[in-house]
């Protein structure tokens, strides 16, 4: 290295050496910008095929019938139809649909969440006798999909429906109510997030007065506000997305939601892509509004792909 | 917490701090936690394991979903040994399983290393590649049905403008299979977010150590950023495969020829609403649910991922 090269070497002999080292140092940041410029095309192609469907999706929902099936695909529609938006509402009780998922999102979300922070509450704050066992089993039900219950579910609601004289199929209860038991993911959760908080910020609480209820909800929930607003938005999403449950329950169609609601209109409009594509544009709003709205409280949980 | 008015007397805060220090180091008889538990456990008995046991019993009889059920002992599981179908969609859903799952995860792990190497708009990238994550089972369905539509889809228009004439993507069972992959690998950004968490957790200095003793890139992802990583790789593989038999929503829009998109829970559901034979599907579940419980063992056999709970419990 330059630095190091003995001060009786010819000036000419030093120029050469530091010509080449000033070389090589443009030859490497050459190199590292080729590098970068090559990581971003990569990215952004990957990037653009992600986002080339939701394109489609949305120029499809306008492109006059005419011009739906053009070769080469069309990108701009020349006269777009704003008026299949409006149609979506005619064809089927779509507003109807909205409404229905939005009263079943907010029950759902509200149950699993305050049960959740409970539950998560009851491992994090005590020792008892079990607690390794109980949680251990709550933690290993996280991988069992739902989707093994469907028929035992459908048959447990039907049974006590008959046995207790009731209509239970086709209502929104078999949807609801087991929402009461929280879900293991966010308990798992809030958990994790509830251990960290020291002890003697509740024993000081538990001294000063407080009961152990209380000490959850004024110490314990706002000093996790984010987990909870993650539990929130995780079970917003799953509920709204939700379809299978709502498939099978729900038989009348005023009873719909939105994702049972669109495969109908695939049954009854199949070829009638355009209006199919706004019926799905609608759909998709309020889960792209919140994830771009809450991006920061998407935690990339490994148990959270397991549910559902 | 500040202190609330009013304060409590000094009796009251010795008689507290004594129930304090009698509840904390013993294990008091009767813990307020377990009625925090309670909801929990009640629900799952009441909504899981109540249900699990009777559609045992009904997985032993006929039952059209109207009228009373009809005793056929183990006559259910007899006829699902022999059922061409059903070992089809079992075959459809492994096949799955073990092609697409790896390609997703090595598709996503590749992404989540070159954007885990300090680039420049990593938050814009990290949106858009969560973006079909976010979007429901029923949207991706019906989204990928029509761009892989044969005729006027955006990937066979694609392919015609360079000349190329597309596949019957759906409509013929030979593609079936690619397509689903192909939706998958779309959605595969979720899965990418955890290994983007995962690989910040490797420690740099092993990096680089490995590096000072001559190790490449390709050698220091084989020994080191790959072994760090295995508990969440081996752990994703397991629920992408889990994943791939509960597979629904999508398939149920998708569809797919010569019975190559009839994924086990599709299978499962088309016989007990469709058919109504829920006698039948109730074994099908139980069969779904002794897969799962293998699968799952093989996790608490193989992995340390469990380790991390534990872990957590003794600190």
């Amino acid at each position: 290295m330059t630095a190091t090269a003995p001060a009786t070497r010819p000036a000419a002999d030093r120029d050469r050496v530091l010509a080449t080292a000033a070389a090589r140092r443009r030859e490497q940041r050459r190199r590292t910008w080729h590098r970068s410029v090559a990581k971003h095309v990569a990215l952004s192609l990957v990037a653009l095929s992600m986002l080339l469907p939701f394109a489609w999706m949305v120029t499809t929902s306008l492109k006059a019938d005419g011009d739906v099936f053009a070769i080469p695909p069309q990108w701009v529609p020349t006269d777009p139809q704003w008026g299949h938006y409006r149609e979506v509402f005619e064809a089927l009780p779509f507003a109807r649909f909205f409404l229905n998922t939005a009263l079943y999102t907010v029950a759902v979300m509200a149950g699993e969440v305050l049960v959740s922070i409970v539950v998560a509450y009851g491992f994090a704050r005590f020792d008892f006798r079990g607690k390794k066992p109980l949680l251990l089993f709550l933690l290993g039900t996280i991988m069992l999909p739902g989707e093994i219950t469907i028929v035992p579910g459908y048959i447990f609601w039907a049974q006590v429906g008959d046995t207790l004289g009731v209509q239970l199929i086709n209502t929104y209860w078999p949807l609801v109510l087991p929402a009461l038991g929280g879900q293991a993911v966010h308990v798992f959760f809030l958990f994790q997030f509830f251990r960290a908080i020291p002890r003697d910020f509740a024993e000081a609480a538990y001294l000063n007065g407080a009961g152990w209820w209380t000490i959850l909800w004024r110490v314990f929930v706002p000093m996790s506000r984010p987990a909870v607003v993650t539990i929130a938005v995780t079970s917003f999403m799953g509920t709204w997305n939700a379809f299978l449950g709502p498939l099978i329950y729900l038989n009348d169609v005023e009873k719909f939601t939105v994702q049972v609601g669109l495969t109908m209109f695939r049954g009854q409009f199949e070829t009638d892509w355009p209006l199919l594509m706004a019926a799905t544009t609608l759909s998709v709003i309020p889960v792209l509004v919140l994830f771009f709205t809450m991006q920061r409280y998407f935690v990339p949980s490994r148990a959270s792909e397991a549910v559902r | 917490m500040p202190d609330p008015e009013p304060p409590p007397d000094a009796a009251d805060r010795a008689a507290r701090a004594a129930a304090l220090v009698a509840a904390r180091p013993r294990r008091r008889r009767i813990s307020p936690a377990y009625a925090y538990i309670a909801p929990w456990f009640v629900a799952f008995a009441v909504f899981a394991l109540v249900p699990m046991v009777m559609s045992l019993v009904m997985s032993l009889t006929d039952w059209p979903v109207i009228g009373s059920p009809t005793w056929r002992g183990l006559g259910n599981f007899t006829e699902l040994a022999r059922d061409q179908q059903f070992w089809r969609s079992l075959w459809v859903t492994v096949r799955f399983g073990v092609v697409s799952v790896p390609l997703g995860m090595a598709a996503s792990l590749t992404v989540a290393m070159v954007l885990n190497s300090r680039v420049r708009g990593l938050g814009l990238y990290r949106t858009v590649y969560y973006l079909p994550a976010v979007v429901s089972g029923v949207a991706v369905g019906l989204i990928w049905r029509w761009v892989l539509d044969p005729s006027a889809g955006l990937v066979n228009g694609a392919l015609a403008v360079v000349g190329v004439q597309g596949p019957g993507w759906l409509t013929d069972p030979a593609w079936v299979l690619p397509s689903y992959t192909m939706v998958a690998l779309w959605g595969a950004g979720g899965g990418m977010l955890t290994y983007l968490v995962a690989l910040n957790e490797v420690p740099k200095d092993l990096g680089e150590a490995a590096t000072l003793q001559g190790a490449g890139w390709w050698a220091r992802l084989w020994f080191v950023t790959l072994p760090l990583m295995r508990p969440i790789l081996f752990y994703n593989l397991v629920m992408g495969i889990i994943g791939a038999f509960k597979k629904f929503n999508d398939a149920y829009v998708l569809g797919g020829a010569g019975g190559e998109g009839n994924f086990l829970m599709l299978h499962i559901y088309r016989t007990a609403f469709e058919h109504f034979r829920m006698g039948y599907a109730s074994a099908m579940s139980w069969v779904f649910l002794l897969i799962v419980l293998a699968v799952t063992g093989l996790v608490f056999r193989f992995s340390d991922f469990w380790t991390f709970s534990r872990g957590n419990e003794e600190s």
